[in-house]
């Protein structure tokens, strides 16, 4: 958190100082966007995963700050923070363990496609600058957010897997939504449903026995 | 006092109270079906913003709430949307014992009905979608079996249903925007086609249905039909507050057009696979289908007919529903197979569930003098003044459905049935056989249902 915190006060004060449309450092988010959604596509350790998921949101919370106050901006890395905790506490062991893919062929393929959802995504960003008036490194990492995210949902089985593509892809319209409305209350609402989505993707992986009715 | 804090926040409140005591399954239904079935009458009763009498006190009943900067607003027009959302809570729960559900299904409807009506009550309504998303992430642990990994039905359901709350709520921004800039000819197309697709993903519009059979299949039947009778009611009402809210929204022939392409496929495809269906529980995943499909034709009629045939064909539709996951789930508590092809014991194990699917499904398919019926043929005549090719589409949807009944009916009875032992609970018959008794009386007299539903529509001012 301190340093995504450090990385915004440098990014603001270099953007205040030149005067530039486009933040500075703009494009270090967008990367760890790219990397963070590669590693939840390939990787088989649910450790990997949470650590990416953790990455993710702090690139998330370093382009909202861009768009809204810096205390709501961290509404949104607390939450995805408190969200990975939960799943990463949830873990019953192999829940990443996919059936349909052997490692380096389904990897070598899944690589694949996120490279021409990368290929979309800046082809696309640019475009829907007319629609959101947001930078165009901020819109990119968005519509990367929004493609992994729908890439994780088709490929996957795995409850975990499903969980985290749904939070990937909702991180990329909570960008979207971030450059049109502060709203107070949305902002309070979707961070409700990340963590009610947390402790559903908990109850999927661990899914208690039944206990005695009396 | 608020009508907020008492139909909102006292069933959300005793919600939890029952999920804290969800080990003791039988008081926790009996006290949602007590609750829901209170609150439902108090809507009827209770004077919204006026005053009311507890032990020699008067208390106002306000009609709004502040939240966060934002109202929660329940009034004399919200009146009869909670007379039917809680009488139907009320209804599944009394149902909950006969159909032995999950023993989480009473706190957490009763917290979903509370959350549902949250959405509808906010204002501005745009907020409503992340309040339905935390109602169907609420659902997911009831539709779960207990200690078993979840099926591919349930995840879907959570993808669609989660995907749809974005839309939603962009939906809703730039519908704001055109306010802004009515001239703005691209923020309408964007506004309509992120508002549809919202729409689609949560009322399981073509081509985003495939996981309703799924899920019927690998779910508790019972639970299924109260969260399909449930969620589509109350995004229909939402999707009517915003053609009544936008002049420009409802004044789009390209909405409409959509609705009824949508609705058209739905019809069709959904009962082309009923008629070729071999499992009851997939069958009801269809009949769902083709039922949303028909309430999406009745609103694309773009007219106060249309209107009203949507608002008549809600009762009997959630009754048919109601009794058909009913059936089903008392035909699982006996192990009875929903397999066509293994179904040659089932009518003398359970005679009455047996009956009683066969009646729903004719009803939902719109056979004459049962409650389908009286609201079906007119809508495929007004349906058919305006397009010959959707009303045929939508007669070979209800022939199929009508067939895949037959179908059933004809793997019931494939050999004569040389004894009839029930194994039928009494309080199951009785529910069973009450819902067949209903669903011919509304057959044969639809005028008072018909009437009473018309009421919804008082919400609805600017509409048609």
């Amino acid at each position: 958190m301190g340093f995504g915190i450090a990385c915004t006060v440098i990014d603001i004060a270099f953007a205040k100082r030149w005067q530039m449309n486009e933040p500075v450092l703009s494009w270090l988010p967008v990367g760890m966007i790219i990397l963070s959604t590669l590693i939840l596509l390939i990787s088989q350790s649910w450790r990997w995963s949470i650590v990416a998921f953790a990455i993710q949101y702090i690139a998330m919370f370093w382009m909202i700050s861009w768009e809204w106050p810096l205390g709501l901006a961290a509404v949104k890395l607390v939450t995805g923070w408190m969200a990975g905790a939960v799943l990463g506490i949830s873990q019953p062991g192999a829940a990443l363990a996919e059936t349909g893919f052997t490692r380096i062929s389904g990897g070598g393929f899944k690589l694949i496609t996120a490279a021409l959802i990368w290929v979309l995504a800046f082809a696309v960003a640019p475009s829907l600058q007319d629609l959101f008036p947001a930078a165009h490194a901020y819109l990119l990492g968005a519509v990367i957010l929004i493609g992994m995210g729908l890439l994780q949902l088709g490929m996957s089985h795995q409850p975990l897997r499903v969980v985290l593509g749904l939070f990937t892809t909702l991180s990329g319209f909570e960008l979207l939504y971030a450059a049109v409305d502060r709203s107070v209350l949305v902002a309070g609402l979707i961070s409700g449903v990340n963590l009610v989505l947390a402790l559903v993707g908990a109850f999927l992986l661990v899914n208690p026995e039944p206990e005695e009715t009396l | 006092m608020s009508t907020v804090v008492l139909w909102i926040f006292v069933p959300f409140g005793v919600s939890i109270l029952l999920a804290l005591f969800h080990r003791f399954t039988s008081f926790t239904r009996w006290a949602a079906a007590g609750v829901a079935l209170a609150l439902s009458v108090a809507a009827a009763l209770v004077n919204f913003g006026g005053l009311i009498l507890v032990g020699g006190r008067a208390y106002e009943i306000s009609t709004s709430f502040s939240v966060l900067g934002r109202q929660l607003v329940l009034g004399s027009s919200d009146r009869f949307f909670l007379i039917l959302v809680y009488g139907l809570g009320a209804f599944w729960f009394l149902g909950a014992p006969a159909a032995g559900t999950h023993r989480l299904f009473a706190p957490l409807g009763l917290s979903i009905i509370s959350i549902l009506v949250a959405s509808l009550a906010v204002e501005p309504f745009l907020y409503a979608a992340p309040l339905v998303e935390i109602a169907v992430l609420v659902s997911i642990p009831m539709l779960v079996a207990v200690g078993k990994p979840a099926g591919q039905g349930v995840l879907r359901y959570l993808i669609f249903m989660t995907l749809g709350m974005p839309f939603m709520l962009l939906g809703g921004w730039a519908l704001n925007a055109i306010e802004l800039d009515p001239a703005s000819e691209s923020l309408l197309l964007e506004a309509m086609f992120l508002l549809g697709l919202g729409l689609a993903f949560w009322l399981a519009m073509f081509p985003f249905y495939t996981w309703v059979p799924l899920l019927t299949k690998e779910s508790h039947p019972y639970i299924a039909g109260f969260l399909f009778s449930l969620l589509p009611t109350v995004v229909f009402f939402l999707m009517l507050n915003y053609l009544d809210t936008f002049a420009f929204l409802r004044n789009s022939a390209t909405f409409f057009q959509g609705l009824r392409l949508a609705g058209t496929i739905m019809v069709a495809t959904a009962g082309i696979w009923a008629a070729f269906q071999r499992d009851l529980t997939r069958l009801f995943g269809y009949i769902v289908i083709q039922e949303t499909g028909y309430s999406l034709l009745a609103i694309s009629l773009h007219s106060q007919t249309g209107l009203e045939l949507f608002a008549a064909g809600l009762i009997p539709r959630l009754i048919a529903l109601g009794l058909f996951a009913l059936a089903l789930s008392v035909m699982q508590r006996h192990n009875v197979s929903m397999n066509f092809e293994e179904e040659k014991l089932a009518f003398q194990q359970t005679p009455i569930a047996t009956f009683a699917s066969l009646v729903a499904i004719f009803s939902i398919s719109g056979l004459p003098l049962l409650a389908g019926f009286p609201v079906r043929q007119p809508l495929l005549e007004e349906l058919g003044a305006d397009s010959v090719a959707a009303v045929t589409w939508a007669l070979i949807g209800s022939a199929g459905l009508m067939y895949g009944g037959l179908r059933y009916m004809a793997a019931l009875f494939r050999q004569a049935p040389k004894s009839i032992r029930s194994e039928e609970g009494f309080y199951q018959i009785g529910l069973l056989s009450a819902g067949i008794v209903i669903l011919v009386i509304a057959g044969v007299f639809p005028s008072p249902i018909i009437t009473i539903a018309m009421n919804i529509l008082q919400a609805f001012a600017n509409l048609f």
